[in-house]
Parts: structure tokens; C-alpha cells; sequence
């Protein structure tokens, strides 16, 4: 495994839940999770605590991160990913792919029963998919998952024919998520309107059962007795380990951290940057960081405005922002600049990348002076014919954090320093989706998950504008950049994907269609009874590895 | 109960019928005044929704049709009972709700008689101490009336479940988990209560009756309790609408803050997402509770103050 992955067990040696009636764990922080942390004992329960809720519990329509976090453990998949990217079995045992990309053929478990006792078969895989690309499912992230999804064929009762219309090699990584997981054929059928609801009405397969939920305080899930299809990239089979777990929504940093820190919980998550040096210090609990996979918080630049059509005026930005400085002000030092579009725990990120860029203010005010801006009026704005460099940034209240709302303020700042003008307009969602579907902004800032490269295509290929449900919010049209994105989309070849996906970055880069700011981290406030935890390849700790002591 | 009672109740409840309908038809068009469209709303700020996605919306509910038909078809619905389906969660508005109303009325009603008997037990104690007691009393509410619910929260937070782990602090149903929440609304809500009410105290304590009540030999706690502090909790009750108002407005926030389920952390993600079914029916909740304080209220006013008896019997 790489080195991140090693950092991972490094620290997991200390994980921990909090057990009903138990006070404290006397198991140390072992550096080697089979030496000191001993064998691994079934039984407790685990509290861990998430600042958001998700809005709905069905996994084949939502879009959130939480959402797979939670359900991850009750819904499984058909293959499982490892962090670098390859393909162990799962609910599939083994799978074929075509030699023109459009056929999968999946070899079923034959042993797998819904929590309902339904058996699973090749006839539940054909119509979960069916539903998830059904328009009265509106399905919001799953469908797109699916992409260029035609039909399922069943071959035999646990062989099943997925068939496409146009190759898309991240087609395994897609039904390797929690949101490609499977409901029942009995809830499918008996309740299709509650599968949004949670709780007793979602049944699946996974290791764990989903029990109970209030919504928007606490969703409560349970060992699935029987349970014998664990994923390849588990480290034990057999049952769950837990007795069950917990997780409760705490919107308030200070209350979520505090509660892990004093022993209430035994997670907490989301903790913010700003109290991760006091958290270092605390012996109550172990701070577990790391890069959230994906696209970072990016200042997209709109390529269909006059300024921003030539390059070097979207050059400007990329090289007058000192973002190394922001980030390391802001965050006292927690998180590190972005070097490309992809976060360094994203597959395919190219290390060389953020050698190549960087702060260069006397580069930025001659690229200004190339492009006519030599004047400067009254509030030290840079002119052309008395017009300002000025640049409309607007954001919405409700997808803004505090900590980006800081990040652009300094943006903002940093750009007066040179001469460009910042206009920050807070909109509510409604008129900021509008003006954000009609291209009405020179900057944009979003940041976009996902374990996958693939994410690129999302992010910079034409189809995906936003009027598309994209996240091309930079409007690129760029045929070099299309061709590198339609190729690696063929390519199931990892290492050349992988060399495809690097040259996308560099395009990205050189043509400046976005800046990419800092690398957030998800850091969790772990108690000193949870053991054996670790991430999957999406960044989620994966509970069904997850033993607790002390009990 | 006299059938004069019985009518004043009745006109109470037909007025009551008035509000709802009116408190259903100023939600409904409150939420459409606000700008932005309806399928935005529903499908939320994240940007990806497929033009196909957005027209399925549309069709769903039924948001091509003339306001006008959407308002009565939700009335009507309304009267069947059938207060509808969330836009933004996709399930039953009862089953969102089911789980929320009651924890919610728990912390109210809590809070309320908490916030109540800290007014009357401070009036009490100070009325009995001399001046520089009251003094100190009445600069005391102040700040406590000053304080943010929010903040009170959060300090009491890290004292007695942080510092000292006394009472759970997140998400704790039962007993224990509602003494934090309810001092955080009761404390600020007992300090303004106490200052009305030592108020009217005073005045009745140089009221004449009081001198007479001195004169047959009472001592002054037995004044208070038996006498004056009527008068005191008059202004009180009058305040109840008021009452009810800040801890509505109150369990949005200390909700939040102790992760408790309630209808106030629910109605607040409602209207940023236009969920009209939601907000309606929360809206509706309130103004049912309105109707009823105040019926309550006002057969209560004669039970208190003599003197109104007397009034409405003539």
C-alpha cells in the first residue's frame, strides 16, 4: 500500500468508540495494528457524529458525501475499490468487460440475502439499475454514475449483462459506491415511496441493518445477523465486529468536538481547522487527518466572458493570488495549497504539477500591462479606457462554508493588491442558480468529491456544462482538452488513464480555467477504544473493520 | 361552565379556524413572493440537475399549473387532513414531524414553567429582602435577560457536561438531557418575567389593600403570597403570546446547539428550501398553539383577577 494508506494504520492504532457503561480503554496507541492493539473482539457500539443530516436516506437518489458515509455499511456493491484504484470482488465474484468497453458481465454471489430474506440475484442488480435511471426516480448523483447506461440483461439467476452506449471506463468505479447499492425487490415493490424515508423502510444487504432515525438528530443501525459477503478489501470476513453504531447530527463545531473530547461520543467528525492544534495537544482523543479525495476549492474562471476569453487575462488570477500564504493563514498551517485540480489523495494527481505554478505578482501586473491595463483610477483599480479589471463573484448562503467564505474575502483582497476588482454578491440558492445557469459571473468557486479522476470530464468537458447538471463552470470548450478526457474515458488501462488524467491537469493549468486553492482535510476526533479503523478509497472510515476495547 | 363561557369559547374557536386559514394563505404566499423558482428550490443549490431531472420535478408536482389552481388544490388538501409530502426530503410531512413535535413541546412547556417559577421565586425572595436585595435582583435579570439563548448555551454546555460531565450534552433524550436545554430558554425568559412581575408587585405592595392587609398584623411573606403576587402574575399571563413566541424562536437555536430533534431545527431548513408543505404545517402547528394559549389564557384571566369575574358576570 502507498504511504498514505500506511500514515492511515499509523494512526488508526488509536481509534476509538465510546461503549455503553465503559469508562476507559486501557489499550495504548500501538504503532502496529496486530502487536499492541491485540485481536480484534466482537461486541459495543460506536457514537460517532456528523455536523449535517442528509436531506433524504435513499442512496440511488441523493447526492451527499454523508449520505454514503452513513449508509456505506448498510448498502453493499457489487465490486470494491482500493485506494489505488483497483478491483476486488464483493457481491460480484468475478467480471468480464468487452474488448469495445460497452459489455460488463457480473458473476454473483450466490449466498446473499436482503436483510428481508429476499434472495440476491441478477434479477435485483437489473432492477436497482433500472430504477436509478428511471425518471421518476430523480436520481440526482446515482444516474450520472450509471452514465451512458442502455440496459441489464439477466444471463441466469446470478449472472447479469450491463450493457452501454458508448465506452466508460470508470463504469467499475461507479457500481463500487454506496450509491449504486441495492434496495430489496420486496421494498422496491412494497413501499417505493418510503425509500427516502430511512430507517426500518431501507433494507439492503450490508453488514449492518438500518434500524431507526430521527430525522435531522440521530439514524441508529444494527448488526445484520448471518452476514457473510464482506468486500475483497476488508481485512477480516465474518461477521461486523460492532454490535451496531450511531450517528448523530451535530451542527455546532464546539459541541461535536467537545463531546468526543469528553468522552460522549466515541467519532467526531468535520473537525474544523481551527481546533486542530488545540486538539493535537489533548490526550482524550486521537485527531485522524486526511485529504478529502477529489477536486479542491477551485476559483473557476468564466471563459465565456470577453475578459476572461484570453488566456492571459485568466493568467492573472492563477499567478496574482498568493494562495500558499492564505492557506497557511487561515488555516494556521492545518492545510496545504493545491498544486493542481486534483487533491494529492485523488488517483492520477500529478506531484510534479505544483512546481510548475505559483504566486508570481510581477508576472501577474506585466500580464496586466499586456493586456492594456495601464491605468488606475481613484480606488487604485487597474483601467483600460476607463474601464476597470473587474470581476462579479457570486455565492450562495446555503453551499458556503465559513471557511471558504473566508478564503474569498481574501481572494478578493489579494487581487486588490494588484489592481483587480473582486465583487462579492451573497444571493440566496434561487437567484444564485439562475444567474449561475445563465453564465451571468466571472468567478465561480466550487469544490467537487470524488475518489475517482473521472471527475475531470465532469469538471472541464463540454458536455457537462451547467445547464447540463455539470460541473463546467468554467464553460471550457477546449477540443485538446476533449480528446485527452474522451480517452481516458476508453481507457481501462490504469496506467494510461492515469497518464491521460495527468496531461488534463497540466491543460488545466496552462490554460488557467480555474485557480485551485487549498487541500481541505477531513479530520476526525477519535476516543481511545476504536480500533482497526481505516478509509476506503472514497474517504470514509470503513466501519465494518472497526472493533472497540475497553468495553 | 356558564353558557356565557361556553359562547366566548365557541367565538374563540371559529375566530381560531379564521387564523389557521389565514396562516395557511400567508405562508403559501410568502414562500411563492419569494424570488427564485419553485424546482430550483426543491432540487437545492448543488447544481446538478439535468434539464431532464428539473422538467420531472415540474410534473411532480404540478408546479406547471396557474398558482392560483396549486393554492386551492393545497387548501383542499389540507381539509382532507393530508398535509402532503416534503419537496426536500421526499417523505410524508407526518412522518418528518413525528419524531420532532414532541420533544419540542417537551423543551416549551418545560422551559415555560421553569422560566415561570425562577420569576416567582426571585420576586418572592426580594420582595422580602430590603432595597439594596432588589437592587441587586433587578441588575442580575438584566443581564440574564441579555444574555443569547445561544450563548448561555454554550457556557452552560462547558460547564456542567464538559468541564464537569454532569448532564449529557448532545442529543440525550429523557429527563437528564432536558435540564441544560431548558435552563438555556428558561433563565433569560424567568429575568424578563421577574422584572414585569416585581413591577406590578411594587404597585400593589402601595396599593391600600396592602396597608390593610399590614394593618390586621400580616407579615410581609404572607402579603406576598397571598395578596400581592396576583396581581404580579397578571402581566405575566398577558405576556404569554410573547412567551410562546421566544421559545418557538428559542428551540431553533438551543436545538441546534444540544442536537435535540425539534420542529424549530426542521422549519428553519424548510423555508431555505421553500419545502411549502413543511413550512405550512409547522406554521399551522404554531398557530394552533396560538389559538389555544390564548383561549386559555382568557378563562384564566377571571381565575386570577377577582375582579374580572365580577366584570363579565355583569
Amino acid at each position: 500500500m502507498d504511504t498514505r494508506r500506511r500514515f492511515l494504520s499509523l494512526s488508526a492504532g488509536s481509534f476509538v468508540a465510546l461503549f455503553a457503561g465503559s469508562a476507559v480503554s486501557a489499550c495504548g496507541t500501538g504503532e502496529d495494528q496486530a502487536g499492541n492493539d491485540g485481536t480484534p473482539r466482537p461486541g459495543g457500539r460506536l457514537v460517532f457524529a456528523e455536523p449535517t443530516s442528509p436531506i433524504g436516506w435513499d442512496p440511488q437518489v441523493g447526492t451527499e458525501d454523508v449520505l454514503g458515509l452513513i449508509l456505506r455499511p448498510v448498502f453493499d456493491s457489487l465490486v470494491s475499490e482500493t485506494p489505488d484504484g483497483r478491483y476486488l470482488p464483493w457481491l460480484a465474484t468475478s467480471w468480464t468487460v468487452s474488448d469495445d468497453g460497452l459489455t460488463y458481465t457480473f458473476v454473483l454471489r450466490e449466498d446473499v440475502t436482503f436483510s428481508d430474506g429476499t434472495p440476491f440475484d441478477a434479477n435485483a442488480v437489473k432492477v436497482n439499475f433500472d430504477r436509478v435511471v428511471a425518471p421518476e426516480t430523480k436520481s440526482r448523483y446515482a444516474k450520472s454514475l450509471l452514465g451512458p447506461y442502455k440496459a441489464s440483461t439477466v444471463l441466469d439467476s446470478h449472472r447479469v449483462e450491463v450493457t452501454l452506449s458508448r465506452p466508460y471506463s470508470q463504469f467499475l468505479h461507479a457500481v463500487s459506491r454506496p450509491y449504486l447499492g441495492f434496495h430489496s425487490p420486496r421494498a422496491l415493490a412494497e413501499h417505493p415511496d418510503s425509500l427516502g424515508s430511512g430507517g426500518q423502510f431501507t433494507v439492503s444487504t450490508g453488514p449492518y441493518v438500518f434500524t431507526s432515525v430521527v430525522q435531522g438528530q440521530q439514524a441508529v443501525f444494527t448488526r445484520r445477523e448471518g452476514y457473510n459477503w464482506g468486500p475483497g478489501t476488508a481485512r477480516h470476513t465474518g461477521r461486523p465486529y460492532l454490535d451496531g453504531y450511531t450517528v448523530q447530527f451535530v451542527i455546532d463545531d464546539q459541541s461535536r468536538v467537545a463531546a468526543a473530547t469528553s468522552g460522549q461520543i466515541g467519532i467526531a467528525d468535520q473537525v474544523p481547522a481551527a481546533q486542530l492544534a488545540g486538539l493535537r495537544r489533548q490526550t482524550s482523543v486521537t485527531l485522524i487527518s486526511r485529504d478529502v479525495p477529489g477536486s479542491p476549492y477551485t476559483y473557476y474562471l468564466n471563459t465565456r466572458r470577453p475578459l476572461f476569453r484570453n488566456a492571459d487575462a485568466r493568467r492573472v488570477i492563477l499567478y496574482g493570488v498568493d494562495v500558499a500564504s492564505i492557506t497557511g493563514g487561515l488555516f494556521q498551517g492545518q492545510y496545504q495549497r493545491a498544486g493542481s485540480i486534483l487533491s494529492p489523495s485523488t488517483r492520477s494527481y500529478d506531484d510534479r504539477l505544483a512546481s510548475s505554478w505559483g504566486y508570481d505578482r510581477a508576472r501577474a501586473e506585466r500580464l496586466l500591462d499586456s493586456l492594456g491595463y495601464t491605468g488606475r483610477d481613484g480606488d487604485g483599480y487597474r483601467t483600460k479606457d476607463g474601464a476597470r479589471f473587474s470581476l462579479q463573484f457570486p455565492f450562495a448562503t446555503a453551499n458556503t462554508t465559513s471557511e471558504r467564505r473566508n478564503y474569498d474575502t481574501a481572494f478578493q483582497a489579494e487581487l486588490k493588491k494588484i489592481g483587480v476588482e473582486v465583487v462579492l454578491t451573497e444571493l440566496d440558492a434561487p437567484t444564485y442558480i439562475k444567474r449561475t445557469l445563465a453564465g451571468d459571473y466571472d468567478v465561480s468557486g466550487l469544490a467537487w468529491g470524488g475518489s475517482d479522476p473521472s471527475i475531470l470530464g465532469n469538471l472541464f468537458s463540454a458536455r457537462s456544462l451547467v445547464t447540463q447538471g455539470g460541473g463546467n463552470k468554467a464553460w471550457v470548450d477546449d477540443p485538446e482538452l476533449e480528446a485527452l478526457l474522451d480517452e481516458a474515458s476508453r481507457t481501462i488501462d490504469l496506467n494510461k488513464q492515469n497518464d491521460l488524467y495527468r496531461r488534463v491537469q497540466a491543460r488545466v493549468i496552462d490554460q488557467a480555467y480555474g485557480l485551485p486553492t487549498y487541500v481541505a482535510k477531513r479530520s476526525l476526533a477519535v476516543r481511545p477504544t476504536v480500533h482497526g479503523l481505516e478509509f476506503d478509497s472514497a474517504g470514509w472510515p470503513f466501519l465494518y473493520d472497526v472493533w472497540a476495547s475497553g468495553a | 361552565m356558564t353558557a356565557a363561557v361556553l359562547r366566548h369559547v365557541g367565538r374563540r374557536l371559529a375566530a381560531g379556524v379564521l387564523v389557521l386559514w389565514g396562516a395557511a394563505t400567508l405562508t403559501f404566499v410568502a414562500l411563492h413572493l419569494v424570488p427564485g423558482d419553485q424546482a430550483d428550490a426543491i432540487l437545492g443549490p448543488s447544481l446538478t440537475a439535468t434539464p431532464q431531472l428539473r422538467a420531472q420535478v415540474i410534473a411532480d408536482y404540478g408546479l406547471d399549473r396557474p398558482v392560483v389552481v396549486q393554492y386551492l388544490d393545497y387548501l383542499g388538501s389540507l381539509l382532507t387532513g393530508d398535509l402532503g409530502r416534503s419537496y426536500q426530503r421526499d417523505m410524508p410531512v407526518e412522518r418528518l414531524l413525528a419524531d420532532q413535535v414532541l420533544p419540542t413541546m417537551q423543551l416549551a412547556v418545560s422551559a415555560a414553567l421553569a422560566g415561570l417559577a425562577i420569576a416567582v421565586i426571585a420576586v418572592v425572595v426580594t420582595a422580602a429582602s430590603g432595597r439594596v436585595g432588589r437592587t441587586a435582583a433587578t441588575v442580575l435579570e438584566l443581564v440574564v435577560a441579555s444574555v443569547p439563548n445561544f450563548w448561555l448555551g454554550l457556557v452552560l454546555l462547558t460547564l456542567f457536561s464538559f468541564r464537569f460531565p454532569i448532564f449529557p450534552s448532545i442529543g440525550a433524550s429523557g429527563g437528564l438531557g432536558l435540564v441544560l436545554p431548558t435552563l438555556t430558554l428558561a433563565l433569560p425568559l424567568g429575568a424578563t418575567l421577574a422584572q414585569v412581575m416585581r413591577q406590578e408587585l411594587e404597585r400593589a405592595d402601595r396599593a391600600p389593600f396592602a396597608l390593610s392587609v399590614r394593618a390586621r398584623g400580616a407579615g410581609e411573606l404572607r402579603l406576598v403570597l397571598a395578596h400581592t403576587l396576583r396581581h404580579a402574575v397578571t402581566p405575566a399571563v398577558t405576556l404569554s403570546a410573547w412567551i410562546v413566541g421566544s421559545l418557538i424562536g428559542g428551540t431553533v437555536l438551543v436545538e441546534n446547539i444540544f442536537a435535540r430533534p425539534g420542529i424549530g431545527r426542521l422549519l428553519v431548513g424548510a423555508v431555505m428550501s421553500k419545502d411549502i408543505p413543511v413550512v405550512t404545517t409547522v406554521v399551522l402547528l404554531s398557530a394552533v398553539t396560538f389559538v389555544l394559549i390564548n383561549t386559555v389564557v382568557d378563562l384564566l384571566y377571571p381565575v386570577i383577577d377577582p375582579r374580572l369575574r365580577a366584570e363579565r358576570a355583569r
